[in-house]
């Protein structure tokens, strides 16, 4: 969960989150399937929301998910993803997993656009005991992302995660669940010049807020050669229903300490991020209809090194500061009504993000209200099940301000901020649509396609396209 | 019970690979050490010549020198490492005008770690004519 990335791809309310648990397969509401879909994702911005993640961008992938019940009280799930795409037009971010690592990301002056390819695994076995359950879960993502270019980042991702669940009946009608995880985080990211004429377009240790390190900033290669190091874990508590009806909700809270540290200097640390996550989720389900609501809380400490001279030939960490701090959140609300071959869904939300550098001090603040509505129309043509869904979202701000001393920030900096604050707090309204389609093909095998497209007033778009199997 | 768990739940918010120093700000001492042990009266440092610095290797802030007196000066700045160096315009125990050159941690590998809530610095001077 990641409040920073304030996304205009959440394209449906997430009304049905189960929450974290190793044990949500045992207590689905949907039914056993395999599906092998193939599709492509699209997103293009005139004024992209996230220069850090390119102004267009795409990919094709495969997905591979399974569910299967080999009775009532056994449940396996499985799920394998590969992308390979592209991002365009990426600014002030020369790392991957901006949305991790945040603010301390390596960053130029110049934009540029780079491949990615990625690789995703989970797995799960849940069961029940009388009225115990238990769950075991894998999850691991690989992520490599490179430029062809001039200043040339190759960055490889590997996040690795275990949850283990133990919960217990407490009524005919729900289970409490307690779910726990360990997370494992790394990421190499190094910026080589292979023409060293092209050397010449320095980069920076950004620090937040339009500071940055300047110590290692530049071209000598040993400062453009970087690793995250984090380890993380957390706590959910879960109240399931048992019968697909009824109270579902969830209290989480879960953390990673990533350390950021320099292999070419003898291993050293300079800065560490801190993240917090904390969320309240609750919805009821009734037989055609739902309602429910969330509270989305990250704190993020980030702390720099202060590296002696290094006259030893090794950096040593004389002490940290806490010198970055930033709070996100988001209180929401959701419902949604069934009638007949029709649903009616809403969400409303406030969400803002405050942000300060403590010296020279910088602040940074936004916030707003969000709302969308929508419908979705189903029906049976023959041998077709097809559905159509338009939703309608806006985004109306209710406060913004920053502060960013010009007398310690280069120029390129202080517009970058501006920016920042500019599209953060920029009003907009957008629509998507989209329609899927659906037929046996030959026994308990179906077919299906999907396509969705979104555009709003900022001239954003993103589109996809799906095709798949299922059984 | 309780005390244990705030303590762990305190932890855990500032859960961090090392030390984390809750004061900001180093106030530090600075004195002039001149080759024939000279006092210095006053003595003023130009900010706008760039070999003047009283620089933050990490932030790349530099702080103004403050003016000397009788060879004393005192200032406030982040804790951190610093290369120190300059050209002084000072008025000599004596009455005779001098200028001052300080070198000795102008070499980023030479600079001092300025990382105490107080710190006392020697500058040792040479005269340059």
């Amino acid at each position: 969960m990641n409040l920073l990335l304030i996304t205009i791809l959440s394209i449906t309310a997430a009304a049905d989150s189960l929450g974290g648990s190793a044990s949500e397969a045992l207590f689905s509401r949907r039914k056993p399937f395999t599906s092998v879909e193939a599709g492509w994702r699209g997103r293009s911005e005139a004024a992209p929301l996230f220069p850090e993640e390119g102004r267009a961008a795409g990919k094709g992938l495969v997905d591979i998910r399974t569910l299967v019940r080999p009775d009532s009280t056994r449940a396996v799930a499985g799920r394998v993803e590969y992308a390979n795409g592209f991002k365009h037009g990426v600014q002030w971010n020369s790392s991957s997993d901006y949305s991790v690592v945040y603010p301390y990301v390596m960053a130029d002056t110049l934009s540029g656009n780079v491949r990615k390819e990625s690789y995703a695994f989970s797995g799960g076995y849940s069961f029940m005991r009388g009225e115990w359950n238990f769950g075991l879960r894998g999850s691991y993502r690989a992520l490599h992302e490179w430029r062809e270019v001039d200043p040339r980042p190759r960055n490889i991702v590997s996040d690795l995660r275990a949850d283990f669940s133990v919960g217990r009946r407490i009524s005919p009608y729900y289970t409490l669940d307690a779910n726990v995880y360990y997370r494992r985080y790394a990421q190499s990211n190094s910026v080589a010049y292979f023409n060293p004429r092209g050397a010449n377009t320095a980069q920076f240790h950004l620090t937040g807020l339009g500071s940055y390190f300047y110590r290692f900033s530049g071209t000598i290669s040993s400062y453009l050669s970087t690793r995250y190091s984090g380890n993380g874990g957390g706590i959910a508590i879960n109240l399931f229903p048992l019968r697909g009806k009824g109270w579902k909700a969830c209290a989480e809270y879960g953390f990673l300490d990533n350390v950021h540290h320099f292999p070419g200097l003898n291993e050293a640390p300079y800065t560490e991020l801190v993240t917090h996550d904390a969320a309240i989720t609750g919805s009821f389900f009734g037989r055609k209809w739902s309602a429910g609501g969330s509270l989305r809380a990250q704190l993020r400490n980030g702390y720099e090194h202060v590296l002696d001279n290094g006259i030893a030939g090794a950096y040593n960490s004389l002490m940290m500061l806490n010198m970055y701090s930033g709070v996100f959140y988001e209180a929401a609300l959701h419902g949604g009504l069934s009638a007949g071959r029709w649903h009616f869904g809403g969400e409303a939300s406030y969400r803002g993000a405050f942000e300060q550098y403590t010296y020279p001090g910088r602040m940074f603040s936004v916030s707003g209200v969000r709302a969308a509505a929508g419908a979705a129309y189903a029906l049976k043509a023959g041998a077709w099940t097809l559905e159509a869904h338009a939703k309608a979202s806006g985004f109306i701000p209710t406060s913004a301000s920053a502060v960013i001393p010009a007398k310690y920030t280069l120029e390129a900096f202080q517009e970058h901020q501006k920016y920042r604050l500019e599209r953060l707090s920029a009003a907009f309204a957008g629509i998507d649509a989209g329609i899927m389609a659906e037929r046996p093909l030959w026994k308990s095998v179906y077919g299906f396609t999907r396509a969705g497209f979104y555009y709003d007033t900022l001239n954003s778009v993103i589109y996809s396209i799906t095709i798949g199997i299922k059984l | 019970m309780r005390k244990l768990a705030i303590g762990l739940l305190l932890t855990l918010l500032s859960a961090c690979s090392g030390k984390v120093e809750p004061e900001l700000f180093s106030s530090v001492e600075i004195a002039l050490s001149t080759p024939d042990g000279m006092g210095v009266k006053s003595m003023s440092i130009d900010p706008s010549l760039p070999g003047n610095k009283f620089l933050n290797l990490n932030t790349g802030i530099n702080y103004p020198f403050p003016e000397f007196k009788d060879g004393k000066a005192s200032m406030k700045v982040q804790k951190g490492v610093y290369s120190v160096a300059f050209d002084g315009k000072a008025v000599m125990e004596d009455g005779s005008s001098r200028t001052l050159r300080s070198y000795a941690h102008s070499d980023p590998v030479k600079a001092v770690n300025l990382v105490s809530g107080t710190e006392t610095l020697v500058l040792d001077v040479i005269y340059l004519f």
